[in-house]
């Protein structure tokens, strides 16, 4: 036992150091499988990593004391399960992971542990496939694996010289490759769970964009900034014109004078609901992870996903978050009213305002009513109000501090959807007439066979309870004031001075959303129902995941025999020396230029040919075949260092690849 | 232009040697070898050929037979290698009642020390011409080949070296073989290089003509090379580097002549190392240290053509074993 841990010992003692070029190639490869990483760290965290990365990589670098090690590694610990109360969850986890990778470095002196930290690294890229899975994702894995491979290959060989690192990228391709079809096998053959392992998990929020289930001024116009998309939807039903496009999110009943949030009884499952008979507009909803639970849908859903639920306003929720791309089908039934009588406790919430704010505004609703008390012409007089006096409908409303109704109504008159949604329903609310704000989605965008709806396409709108014929019916205060905004969409009223909207720049996402749309489509919506389909073109209507499993291990057996027998080959082509190749290319050559030169001809007969072909050049030409005879004859020249005679062996190889005979006259 | 480029590649060559000393002293060796060559040509006009391979064997260690007609110079080509070379010389003419004694020696009983002496035969020389070898009986042929193989004869139970280097140039004529013992295959083994005279050019014939008799150059002629510098020489020629991809070519080319179509018996391991041994010294002589494809090449036939067995074809015409050699050459790509 303890002569085997002498000789273990010894063995790694023995080991060579590794080289400067192997740091570097370690410490990228590191680097960029954290990269991903490092923008959800603390800015703190990420820039220690990175700092320590630049130290190893430094001339200045000596390896810290064991103890000074530890510590690090200790604190590391602290400081993510401080940083996120606990080591438990993909998060924590996958920092973790990180910050153990880039510590490992300050240990990095022989290849063992150069070879420990690609590993660590391909494990590290693999983590960041729990937080996306964009066609983008994708790019950075097949890249990172490739670089890995290719540090692989780099830390065999002990080091690079300058010249040869396309080759070594060559390399790490082919070695790569041959892994293709395996994967290609396990992505569609490996049985899948049908609820994601990571899925689970909701809590955390951070890093997704989005509505929120509260709205308060200044929530919706952060989104306009952001471009990313929302959700993706396919009509198989003629699709409805822009200002009908009303994506129902949250509905917000409870004001405290500066949020909106959502009753507590938005949640109870409506008994009423419409009937699936009457849907009359059909459509697909590729919903991109928010992890919310809520879905959007036209008004008002009447098929809808088995596992969602239609709350008391309507509004769908699945039972998950939504963590994954998400694709469902929906029926609207567009000519339900949601009539049904409004209890006390509905009808309660949907009048309380809080007495602190807006005491201008009640005085402005109080003479209204004095000259009309009818809903409608109370309704009618708000929406004038906004359109006859100056409002603005801006991005870059000035924020409002105390009082946001009274504020925004008598001061700034400047404001975004929340803005006006807010307000009108104060004013309904003070007139007594119940009223809530709804936030989602307005419009879209027609990118070709889908609709693309930005995250910037929120909006926030209003519903009033106008009488028990009509029961809630939708009022946008917003089109009374930029009627642009409903008819063509946000980006058609607010002008906002940022390149990042130049018309090329957004018709190039707008060709790159296409992308995801088909990644999403294809790719990551590939589920276990559609596997278990997998074999349909066939005529074998189910599969179920022991047969998958079975498939699975065939496939994979065919596959590895053909890369085996792959890889032989390209062995017994690669242990040809490049200078060999190269010569019989030149033969080649040669001959399609006319100069005999018959299999059995040694090089210095064909030196000859080529000397009376073209004897201008014959010093050139001696110089290049007696440097060829050399390598391949003559004994190997002891004293030289092998590492520079690979280095002359290329240099060979491309002089005799790129040696061309002059044009005979 | 071809020793030009034969002289850029040797000086790359010796470049990689680590004493200069020996370098120089190699260098002149090799020029002296160069005029040895050159004196013979003199002699032995129009078969510069021959006398490099010749040479070349010689350097190798090993034995020449020749097969040519009578009167196109075989003795002279042998006895101007002699005098070259400034070895002991001796012919021996083989006829049909010729003894193995006649050739090894033999133990006479002196009277005057009362015990039998040994008398060393023609045999004990450093150059043996061995005349028309197939006219012996076997027995005194085996006794000829099994000296050339040993390089030492038993007699009476005594070992008795041959002096070094031995060399043995054997002659057979193809054409009047009435009461000839053909040498079997296993014995013609023995010789390294088969080595074929014929005429000489128009041009080297009508010289022999003009000039005086052959005999007054080799009078004339001056010794060039010693025993211990043949023996370098033949060092050297050990010495010279085959590469892998020569190695690789030659066990192409023993390949090649076991499945060739006409072939029977093709070329053995031992022929491949003989092979070898004659690139060696035919590298040397074009002051290389390394083989090229070119040196397999130039001694292949010479080597081959009397080591490989023809299938007997009795519809057509025998064909001739030098040719398929030359076939097996042109077939056998260089790698």
């Amino acid at each position: 036992m303890f002569t085997g841990f002498g000789i273990m010992a010894k063995l790694t003692k023995r080991r060579p150091l590794v080289q400067r070029s192997v740091v570097l190639w370690v410490m990228a490869t590191a680097l960029f499988a954290i990269l991903p990483h490092l923008t959800r760290m603390p800015i703190l965290l990420s820039a220690a990593l990175i700092a320590i990365t630049g130290w190893r990589v430094s001339r200045f670098y000596r390896n810290p004391h064991w103890l000074l090690r530890t510590i690090t590694v200790l604190c590391a610990v602290f400081i993510i399960s401080w940083l996120y109360e606990g080591l438990w969850g993909r998060l924590p986890g996958s920092q973790l992971l990180c910050c153990m990778l880039v510590l490992k470095c300050l240990e990095l002196n022989r290849s063992r542990d150069a070879m420990l930290m690609v590993s660590l690294s391909f494990f590290v890229v693999a983590t960041w496939f729990l937080f996306s899975q964009s066609p983008l994702t994708f790019v950075y894995l097949v890249t990172a694996t490739w670089l890995g491979l290719t540090t692989m290959i780099v830390i065999n060989r002990g080091g690079t010289e300058q010249s040869e690192i396309r080759s070594m990228f060559v390399q790490g391709a082919r070695l790569a490759i041959p892994a293709v079809p395996l994967a290609l096998a396990m992505f569609f053959l490996f049985p899948r769970l049908s609820v994601p392992l990571w899925g689970i998990q909701g809590g955390e929020l951070e890093g997704v964009s989005g509505l929120s289930n509260s709205m308060s001024p200044g929530d919706i116009s952060n989104l306009f900034i952001d471009d990313g998309p929302a959700f993706r939807v396919t009509f198989s039903d003629p699709q409805p014109s822009q200002s009908e496009l009303y994506w129902r999110g949250p509905v917000l009943t409870r004001f405290d004078g500066k949020r909106w949030t959502q009753s507590i009884y938005s949640s109870v499952v409506t008994q009423i609901k419409p009937e699936r008979e009457n849907a009359d507009l059909s459509y697909e909803i590729e919903l991109e992870p928010h992890r919310r639970q809520w879905l959007f849908a036209l008004d008002y859903p009447a098929i809808y996903p088995g596992d969602s639920r239609l709350g008391l306003d309507y509004q769908l929720r699945s039972i998950r978050p939504v963590s994954n791309v998400r694709r469902y089908q929906i029926s609207s039934d567009t000519s339900f009213r949601d009539n049904r009588a409004l209890n006390s406790t509905l009808l309660n919430e949907s009048l309380r305002i809080p007495d602190h704010v807006g005491r201008r505004a009640r005085r402005l609703v109080a003479e209204w009513q004095a000259q009309d008390d009818s809903t409608n012409a109370i309704m009618q007089r708000a929406l004038h109000h906004f359109r006859d006096n100056p409002f603005f409908y801006r991005l870059d409303a000035l924020p409002l501090l105390d009082d946001p109704i009274d504020e925004f109504l008598f001061d700034s008159k400047v404001g975004y959807c929340e803005h006006y949604a807010s307000a009108f329903t104060f004013l309904m609310r003070a007139a007594g007439i119940p009223a809530r704000v709804v936030t989602g989605y307005q419009g879209g965008f027609d990118n070709g066979e889908y609709f693309l709806v930005r995250q910037s396409d929120a909006h926030a709108w209003a519903e009033v309870w106008l009488d028990d014929e009509h029961g809630w019916t939708r009022v946008d205060p917003t089109s009374w004031v930029a009627p642009n905004r409903v008819q063509q969409g946000s980006r058609a009223v607010v002008d906002v001075p940022n390149w990042l909207h130049a018309p090329w720049l957004v018709d190039m996402r707008n060709q790159v959303d296409k992308i995801r749309h088909w990644w999403n489509k294809n790719i990551v919506s590939f589920n276990a129902n559609r596997q278990s389909r997998l074999l349909q073109p066939w005529g074998i209507e189910r599969v179920d995941q022991r047969q998958l499993l079975l498939l699975l291990i065939v496939l994979s057996v065919i596959i590895s025999a053909i890369v085996f027998w792959w890889y032989r080959r390209v062995d017994h082509i690669q242990h040809v020396d490049p200078v060999v190749r190269a010569y019989h290319k030149l033969l080649h050559r040669l001959r399609h230029a006319g100069i005999d030169t018959p299999i059995h001809a040694g090089p210095q007969t064909v030196m000859q040919k080529v000397i009376a072909y073209c004897p201008d050049i014959r010093q050139q030409v001696e110089n290049l075949f007696n440097r060829y005879i050399h390598h391949r004859y003559a004994a190997p020249n002891i004293s030289v260092e092998e590492q520079p005679q690979q280095s002359n062996r290329l240099a060979l190889a491309r002089r005799l690849n790129s040696f061309k005979l002059p044009k005979r006259r | 232009m071809h020793t030009e480029t034969q002289s850029k590649v040797s000086s790359i060559a010796i470049s990689t040697a680590a004493d200069s000393q020996d370098l120089t002293s190699q260098q002149q060796l090799l020029n002296e070898l160069g005029k040895a060559i050159a004196q013979v040509n003199r002699i032995v006009l129009g078969h510069p050929d021959a006398v490099r391979l010749a040479f070349c064997s010689l350097l190798a260690g090993g034995h020449v037979l020749v097969e040519d007609l009578p009167g196109v110079g075989k003795t002279t080509l042998a006895n101007a290698l002699a005098c070259t070379l400034g070895l002991e010389f001796r012919r021996i003419q083989f006829t049909s009642d010729l003894l193995p004694a006649d050739v090894v020696g033999i133990s006479v009983y002196s009277q005057t020390n009362e015990r039998f002496a040994f008398q060393p035969g023609p045999i004990f020389s450093q150059i043996v011409l061995a005349d028309e070898i197939n006219r012996a009986p076997p027995r005194t042929q085996s006794a000829l080949l099994e000296a050339m193989s040993e390089e030492h004869i038993t007699v009476d139970g005594k070992q008795r070296e041959l002096p070094r280097p031995f060399f043995v140039i054997a002659t057979q004529n193809p054409v009047d073989l009435a009461g000839t013992w053909l040498l079997p295959d296993s014995q013609l083994d023995r010789f390294l290089l088969k080595i074929k005279l014929g005429y000489p050019p128009a041009q080297a014939e009508r010289m022999l003509l003009e000039q005086p008799d052959r005999q007054t150059f080799l009078t004339s002629a001056e010794p060039i090379l010693n025993t211990d510098k043949l023996q370098t020489l033949i060092q050297r020629a050990n010495q010279v580097h085959a590469s892998g991809a020569l190695l690789d070519y030659i066990q192409a080319l023993l390949s090649a002549s076991r499945q060739h179509a006409q072939i029977s018996v093709g070329l053995s391991p031992r022929a491949g190392l003989a092979l070898l041994r004659a690139s060696r010294a035919y590298a040397l002589l074009h002051h290389r240290q390394h083989i090229l494809p070119e040196d397999v090449q130039a001694v292949f036939v010479a080597l081959a053509g009397h080591r490989v067995k023809i299938i007997e074809q009795h519809s057509e015409q025998t064909p001739d074993p030098s040719q398929i050699a030359q076939d097996i050459l042109h077939a056998t790509a260089v790698p």
